[in-house]
């Protein structure tokens, strides 16, 4: 008998298959109505050239699109997980390295660290991963002016804890709840990459005021 | 030039092809890994173009047996996997860049031209074009003599420019170089860091260095125009 976790487990793959679907079927649809025109008898040149431009943009956004159906796919694949990460250490230059992409936009990002250092177990390519992609992710859906705060701490069950506030409710859900509300491709992605990294990923709280996520992983 | 397209997959095969001969390359195509290791390994090629998903031998044994009769043929992997670790057995087998199905041609012909124009692998200390300087062991960038203050970040960017100076390089192969991730993540961060860049090693020089070829990616190099 199938118990009430293969059920949650059967909606979110059907959520997520639902969106991958929909988020395919767009751009496929757009580039099949821009040949369509193209090939029509009543076409000038200059509108044929739209019509293929139209169709070439498209080509490229379903390309992006499968590249990320793809990379979800190959995310969920274990990685080495004896690595012992600094934690602090990537955080760190993450936080420098996406700074630059979040001042662009007029958006702050606040790096706190609590007690170093701060020594992980997991597989640091991924977990740097997870991080870069769940951020860049923050960084697209947030507004001018957003504060996105990275926090690390450590839990009484041994455990790092990177919890990320920001101050917006982002059109995301976790994928126990896929069919509350949008559901999201990148952060399907960043929740496989982290687990992949030898750590859990989930969606605290998200309110009209904020979104607070958290990343676990085992101290070493 | 002659290029070798190693691909079973009749319609991309025939893509590569028109599109690489369009841009003036002489072109073989070999429909699996036993004709593609023969003719390899018969004929002086320039490059080869080859998928990892073969019929009669795959792609990572081509490679194996041509690699060490061949050592300076530049191989361009087409592999369908996103996987770090593919990427990593493909260029420890000797590939000198890996492209993730499904690809543009634009990004096809930008790391054709990159690899094609490679000269022997760049051990210089210091990198120069133009009046600007690169010191890679001194971790320090001076334009016209003047000391240029850059973050880790954005002398990684800058040295990987320098180093294929004269060449045009898509975003895709920025991120893969400069910031380790092996897939494409639509991310504009390469955009925001050469702005950075600009901003510290052209805004007060003549000429500018740091061109954007539209549509491909960005290109740095001492003529006045890249071309788009």
């Amino acid at each position: 008998m199938p118990g009430p976790d293969d059920h949650k487990a059967e909606s979110a793959e059907a959520a997520f298959i639902s969106e991958v679907f929909h988020s395919l079927s767009q751009p496929l649809t757009a580039l099949h109505c821009s040949l369509d025109l193209a090939l029509r008898r009543d076409r000038t040149l200059k509108q044929l050239r739209a019509s293929v431009q139209t169709a070439l943009d498209n080509a490229e956004r379903l390309r992006q699109r499968l590249l990320l159906v793809r990379a979800l796919n190959d995310a969920a694949d274990p990685g080495d997980l004896s690595q012992a990460i600094d934690l602090s250490a990537l955080l760190r230059e993450l936080a420098e390295d996406m700074l630059p992409l979040f001042q662009s936009a007029g958006q702050k990002l606040e790096l706190h660290v609590c007690c170093e250092p701060r020594l992980v177990r997991g597989d640091s390519t991924r977990l740097t991963r997870a991080l870069f992609c769940f951020l860049e992710y923050l960084f697209r859906y947030s507004p001018q002016g957003a504060l996105l705060a990275i926090h690390l701490n450590h839990n009484e069950r041994q455990q790092a804890e990177i919890r990320i506030e920001t101050a917006a409710c982002l059109p995301v859900a976790p994928a126990d709840e896929a069919s509350a509300s949008p559901y999201s491709c990148e952060i399907e992605f960043a929740r496989r990459s982290f687990r992949a990294a030898g750590g859990e990923f989930e969606l605290l709280s998200c309110d009209a005021g904020q979104s607070v996520w958290q990343a676990t992983l085992p101290l070493a | 030039m002659r290029i070798l397209v190693v691909e079973d997959d009749a319609p991309v095969a025939s893509f590569v092809r028109k599109g690489l001969e369009a841009e003036h390359y002489a072109v073989d195509v070999a429909a699996d890994g036993e004709l593609a290791r023969q003719m390899a390994l018969e004929s002086d090629y320039d490059l080869m173009v080859l998928d990892l998903n073969l019929p009669k031998l795959d792609g990572i044994a081509v490679l194996s047996s041509v690699r060490p009769k061949k050592p300076s043929l530049p191989v361009l992997v087409l592999t369908a996997r996103s996987r770090i670790e593919d990427r990593v057995q493909s260029l420890d087998t000797g590939a000198d860049d890996c492209l993730i199905k499904p690809f543009s041609f634009t990004e096809l012909a930008a790391r054709v031209r990159a690899l094609l124009r490679r000269g022997p692998r760049t051990v210089e200390t210091v990198l120069r074009v133009a009046d600007l300087e690169l010191d890679r062991v001194a971790r320090q960038v001076k334009r016209a003599g003047k000391r240029v203050e850059l973050t880790s970040k954005e002398f990684a960017l800058l040295e990987y420019l320098m180093r294929n100076a004269g060449r045009r390089v898509t975003r895709a192969m920025i991120v893969e170089h400069v910031w380790d991730l092996s897939f494409d993540t639509s991310t504009n961060i390469v955009d925001v860091y050469i702005n950075y860049l600009r901003k510290k090693i052209d805004s007060q020089h003549t000429p500018h260095l740091i061109h954007t070829v539209r549509g491909v990616g960005y290109e740095l190099s001492c003529h006045a125009e890249a071309s788009a």
